[in-house]
């Protein structure tokens, strides 16, 4: 019961405790804290002359929290969102900020508000905050902070204060807002506060725009060593099936594209770069290609290990290279309700992966779905990277069905602890927890 | 930058207001020279993690060291005067180090373990800031500039902080205003409590008659419920070795029975004349007619005893034995006794311990007079009876204290007091047979009076419990106990018919925890006993050698750190020096401009030269380039060089320049 309270009480105060927050300046909080202990100290009016400082703390803070009114900033506001960001990546996006008033608006502060996405009640009493072993007996028992990190893995992103330059009348500039998605998905976005000071600034008033918006989350990459041969590539297999289809790509240009991380430095098309002010990749049509699949085991539990097979599954097909030997298009074969394979035959189908993986779900199938329909792809395969969250009966057999099919593989799989697996053959690797980093790094 | 001036303002005005004036001066000082020198210390985290706990060892030592001296500082008091003084090094290495803000886990143990980096911090200029403004608040001087002093520094920190959002006039027009509604609120708080008090003492006062009244002894006669009497120890009594304490020790007496109260008439409280500081001598008795008598004590052995009391209030009556000649060192303003036995000290001060003397004949309660043998109508038949029952037995009815005994034989002591209707004593008496002391103290003096004795009513304290720890004798709350005094043989003599039962029925009522408590409250009183015993200076050269060792440890502390000047600090906006700057051949270049030549896009500047016919340049492009780009420069005399080939060619361009009429002009 007393836990059923607290976190009913948690969910009223993280509904609005974001806004009261931003109420108060740093400043005003230590008058207002001030206040109370100056309360507490001169209750005896014989005893001391701390009432007296009291008095004058208290008539700040009501005196500015009523000047509020004076002098509300009119402005409007125009938000310009990327189209993707990467989770556990911060990135900068901007606001035009307007002056459509009378009067010069100096002293401004931006916030964008995040649509606040409560935990459910079993999620609180069931998931542990990483590192939670460490909090003391207390913090564990009323699980405060279990709540929060909860609450902003829901909501799913950070969102900094920015402070807005002075505008003249009807100007209008734009403001960087730095943000960091912290989970995968789509996050929403509700509306833009303005916060302006009161003439002592201690308190901050708020004017909202609503606006809402939502930005498409892709899944958190690590870094894949950029010397790893996918394997089904001429490198790895000399003489091999994989090697008559993959005999490398030719340099015809096809188009320019946007960089993407990742892109080679001597892909970069400088002449256009310098015309459009960002980086432009020059793009080459592969006339031969190795075909490579990437599976992944989507039927795992939604869970830690869910979520980092999902980040390696993102690795992989964006840490790939890009040009030369092993450029190859890489489809991707999982299961959602259904079975799905994105394929990449134009080799521009990356980003639809990401998306799709960006809002993967578990899936309710079972593995051998998966693995018969990775059997029945496997004559379009030269090369197939397993993203796997066990090491069963059914995992084993399809990795054996595959290499009876000719086709190179390499299966990655992740275990919860960095207890190692028996008998792992040479293309099978594990990737324990927390490691998943320095393993990808040093394929 | 802020508090430049405002923080050492500050600290001066804590230290004149608090008497700290020698911390305040070199503290204002320190921190103020942080804007004088651009030397700082570059600490790391571990270094603030030492500081801070040191501040808190300080602190605890601090808040130690006011507990133990409660008597001399006011806790809260002291303690919020001198916090500025605990704060004061982590705020220095602060100011003296290159971090800005203190993050929160160096103040906060708790936030070290935290795996995520502690983001937020205090500034600690402003919390240094707000501690001096409250510590100087705590004063008890009434002080009419402390307000605006306080608010005037206030306003002056937040103005230097002031929005750029409002014009000037707003922001004036506002602090004037706040300043006006600050004055009268403060005013107003001030008359709402003292009022508050007057009515809340009116009440309070309503609702107890306490105990150190000399005029009225409230009794818990007729009460109902259980009677529990604290087991706190009170004072205690150091005797001389091999020598019984006093049985009762009185704190008054009263002739005149109200209803269930005892009360004296005569309000006079006569001063008793100080003998010398702190020492009064009581060996005068006023006799009938007014005047004042000595009494002889020569012949009588006095003995002197030490009490151990903490006074918990500035006037209370002394309890002491009846025979008493002196009380010495009791840390009181005056002493008064009255007509009935009571000896009030008014305006005590805390300290350990007072002397009182003893001997000789009883002396403290005036001889008899008419109410001392007043019966009250009400109980007159009753005990008429009483007495009428105990006649035929006491054959030695010459002696009261015989009849009294023979009364009270068949009594119990009980410390469940019963309903006794309108009159508790008849029920105790007659039906009951059962009571506490004062029961029996009060049904005594009445008996007494209606054998035509003169008797009054006593309340004080039996000395009972004799501590084998301590080597003292104990007197509890519980020890309280009533008595009759009998004006016989032409002297006051004690009357106790309570049960000698009374304080064994007492004791068991005690907690089974109470050894613990004793313990414990007996080893604070011995430590205590021997802080007090402590001077300062007798451990002044280990207090110096222990300060010296820790700042020479501090000292080598912080130069072992690393030094920076701010000034030469990275600065945030990246000019890079660029060497040569000042190089003649710029001048030379000049010159080519204003005659028209510009350098094409990506053209090198030999080649440029080269193409305008400008080859006598090209030894001091040699020179200029190596001091532009060679990292290690070219020498002063080389400089000196360059400028003297520059100088040449410019001298062989002026004339050329103004005799050619079409110099050759630059790329089209």
């Amino acid at each position: 019961v007393f836990r059923d309270r607290l976190f009913r009480a948690y969910c009223r105060f993280a509904r609005r405790g974001s806004q009261r927050r931003r109420r108060y300046t740093e400043r005003g909080r230590f008058v207002q804290t001030g206040m109370v202990v100056c309360g507490a100290l001169g209750i005896d009016t014989d005893l001391n002359l701390i009432y007296q400082l009291f008095a004058l703390l208290a008539c700040l803070l009501l005196g500015t929290r009523l000047t509020l009114w004076l002098h509300p900033p009119s402005v409007s506001l125009r938000r310009e969102l990327p189209k993707y960001v990467t989770a556990g990546q911060a990135f900068d996006y901007r606001i035009h900020v307007t002056n459509s008033g009378q009067r010069v608006e100096a002293d401004l502060q931006l916030v964008d508000n995040p649509v606040v996405q409560l935990p459910s009640r079993q999620q609180f009493e069931q998931q542990t905050e990483p590192g939670e072993e460490t909090r003391n007996a207390y913090d564990r028992w009323i699980g405060y902070h279990r709540f929060m990190w909860l609450l902003r893995l829901k909501t799913g992103i950070t969102l900094a204060t920015a402070s807005v330059p002075t505008l003249a009348i009807g100007n209008t500039r734009a403001v960087t807002v730095r943000g960091e998605p912290l989970r995968r998905g789509l996050v929403q976005l509700d509306s833009m506060s303005v916060l302006y000071p009161d003439p002592f600034a201690l308190y901050s008033g708020q004017v909202h725009f609503p606006q809402p918006a939502q930005l498409l989350v892709l899944p958190k990459r690590y870094a894949v060593n950029p010397r790893f041969a996918f394997p089904g590539s001429q490198r790895r297999q000399p003489g091999g099936t994989a090697a008559s289809q993959a005999t490398g790509d030719s340099d015809e240009f096809v188009s320019l594209r946007d960089y993407r991380q990742g892109d080679g430095l001597r892909r970069i098309h400088w002449p256009s770069s310098a015309r459009r002010g960002k980086p432009v990749i020059k793009e080459f049509q592969s006339e031969h290609f190795a075909r490579q699949a990437l599976v992944l085991d989507s039927t795992l539990p939604a869970s830690v290990l869910f979520e980092e097979a999902i980040a390696v599954a993102a690795s992989l097909l964006l840490g790939r290279p890009t040009s030369g030997a092993g450029a190859d298009p890489m489809d991707l074969l999982f299961l959602s309700n259904t079975t799905e394979l994105i394929s990449d035959a134009g080799g521009s189908a990356t980003i639809q992966q990401l998306t799709a993986l960006a809002n993967l779900h578990s899936s309710p199938l079972a593995f051998t779905v998966l693995a018969q329909a990775t059997l029945r792809h496997a004559s379009l395969m030269s090369g197939c990277v397993l993203v796997l969250g066990s090491w069963g009966a059914d995992q084993q057999a399809l990795v054996a069905g595959l290499r009876a099919r000719q086709v190179a593989v390499l299966a990655l799989i992740l275990s919860p602890n960095s207890q190692t697996l028996a008998d792992l053959p040479a293309d099978c690797r594990q990737l324990p927890l927390g490691q998943v980093s320095e393993v990808l790094g040093s394929l | 930058v802020n508090l430049r001036y405002l923080l050492f303002i500050t600290a001066i005005f804590w230290g004149l207001q608090t008497d700290l004036l020698l911390w305040a001066i070199p503290m204002g000082l320190v921190l103020e020279a942080r804007f004088f020198t651009d030397r700082r210390w570059t600490l790391d985290k571990q270094d603030f993690y030492r500081v801070a706990d040191l501040t808190t060892v300080g602190l605890l030592g601090l808040i130690v060291f006011l507990l133990v001296n409660a008597r001399e500082y006011h806790f809260i008091t002291a303690l919020i005067q001198w916090l500025p003084i605990a704060f004061f090094p982590l705020v220095t290495v602060l100011a003296f180090s290159t971090t800005e803000r203190m993050p929160l886990d160096v103040l906060f143990h708790s936030l070290r373990r935290q795996r995520t980096p502690v983001t937020q911090s205090w500034d600690l200029d402003y919390l240094f800031f707000g501690l001096c403004l409250v510590g100087s608040g705590m004063g008890k001087a009434r002080l009419d500039y402390y307000l605006p002093v306080v608010a005037g520094l206030l306003l002056f920190a937040l103005f230097r902080l002031r929005s750029p959002r409002y014009p000037l006039r707003t922001w004036l027009g506002l602090a004037g205003l706040l300043l006006a509604l600050t004055f009268a609120s403060q005013y107003g708080l001030r008359q709402a409590h003292l009022g508050l008090k007057a009515w809340t003492q009116a009440w309070i006062e309503q609702l107890l008659q306490q105990r150190n009244d000399p005029l009225r002894a409230k009794t818990a006669l007729g009460s109902v419920g259980k009677l529990k009497l604290s087991d706190a120890i009170l004072f205690r009594l150091q005797m001389p070795d091999g020598v019984q304490p006093p049985a009762l020790l009185q704190e008054a007496s009263y002739d005149l029975p109200t209803g269930n109260d005892w009360m004296s008439l005569t309000p006079e409280l006569t001063k008793v004349p100080h003998r010398g500081d702190f020492s009064w001598s009581i060996e005068e008795q006023p006799d009938a007619s007014g005047s004042l008598r000595g009494i002889d004590s020569s012949a009588a052995t006095v003995i002197t005893t030490r009490v151990y009391r903490e006074f918990e209030e500035s006037t209370t009556l002394l309890p002491v034995p009846t025979n008493i000649t002196a009380i010495n060192d009791l840390p009181a303003l005056d002493l008064y006794r009255g007509e009935f036995g009571a000896l009030q000290a008014r305006g005590l001060l805390p300290a350990p311990d007072y002397k009182m003397s003893f001997g000789g004949i009883a002396h403290l309660n005036l001889p008899p007079t008419d109410t001392d043998r007043h019966v009250p109508a009400a109980l007159a038949p009753v005990l008429a009876e009483v007495l009428a029952q105990q006649a035929p037995i006491a054959t030695g009815a010459n002696d009261p204290r015989k009849v009294l005994e023979g009364v009270f034989r068949d009594f119990r002591y009980s410390l469940q007091p019963e309903d006794g209707g309108a009159l508790p004593l008849q029920h105790f008496l007659l039906n009951r047979q059962a009571g506490h002391c004062e029961y029996f103290a009060s049904a005594s003096v009445l008996l007494l009076r209606q054998m035509g004795i003169p008797a009054r009513y006593a309340v004080g304290y039996a000395v009972q419990e004799y501590s084998p720890m301590l080597g003292m004798y104990l007197v509890r709350e519980r020890h309280a106990h009533a008595w009759a005094l009998a004006f016989l043989d032409n002297q006051w003599q004690v009357v106790d018919t309570t049960p000698a039962i009374w304080a064994a029925n007492e004791a068991d009522a005690a907690s089974f925890a109470q050894p613990l408590f004793d313990l414990v409250a007996n080893g604070l009183f011995l430590f205590r006993n021997w802080w007090n015993a402590q001077r300062i200076e007798d451990y002044e050269e280990m207090l110096y050698l222990l300060g010296g060792l820790l700042s020479l440890f501090l000292v080598w502390r912080i130069s072992r750190s690393e030094q920076v000047h701010i000034s030469q600090a990275p600065p945030t906006n990246t000019t890079i020096a660029v060497a040569g700057q000042d190089s003649a051949f710029f001048q030379a270049i000049a010159v080519l401009r204003q005659q028209g030549f510009e350098r094409g896009p990506g053209e090198l500047p030999a080649t440029w030269l080269t193409r305008i016919g400008q080859q006598a340049l090209l030894p001091a492009l040699m020179l200029h380039n190596r001091w532009r780009f060679d990292p290690q420069g070219i020498s002063a005399a080389e400089q000196q060089q360059l400028r003297a080939l520059v100088e040449a060619w410019e001298a062989q361009q002026l004339p050329a320049n103004t005799t050619a009429d079409d110099p050759p002009g630059p790329p089209a």
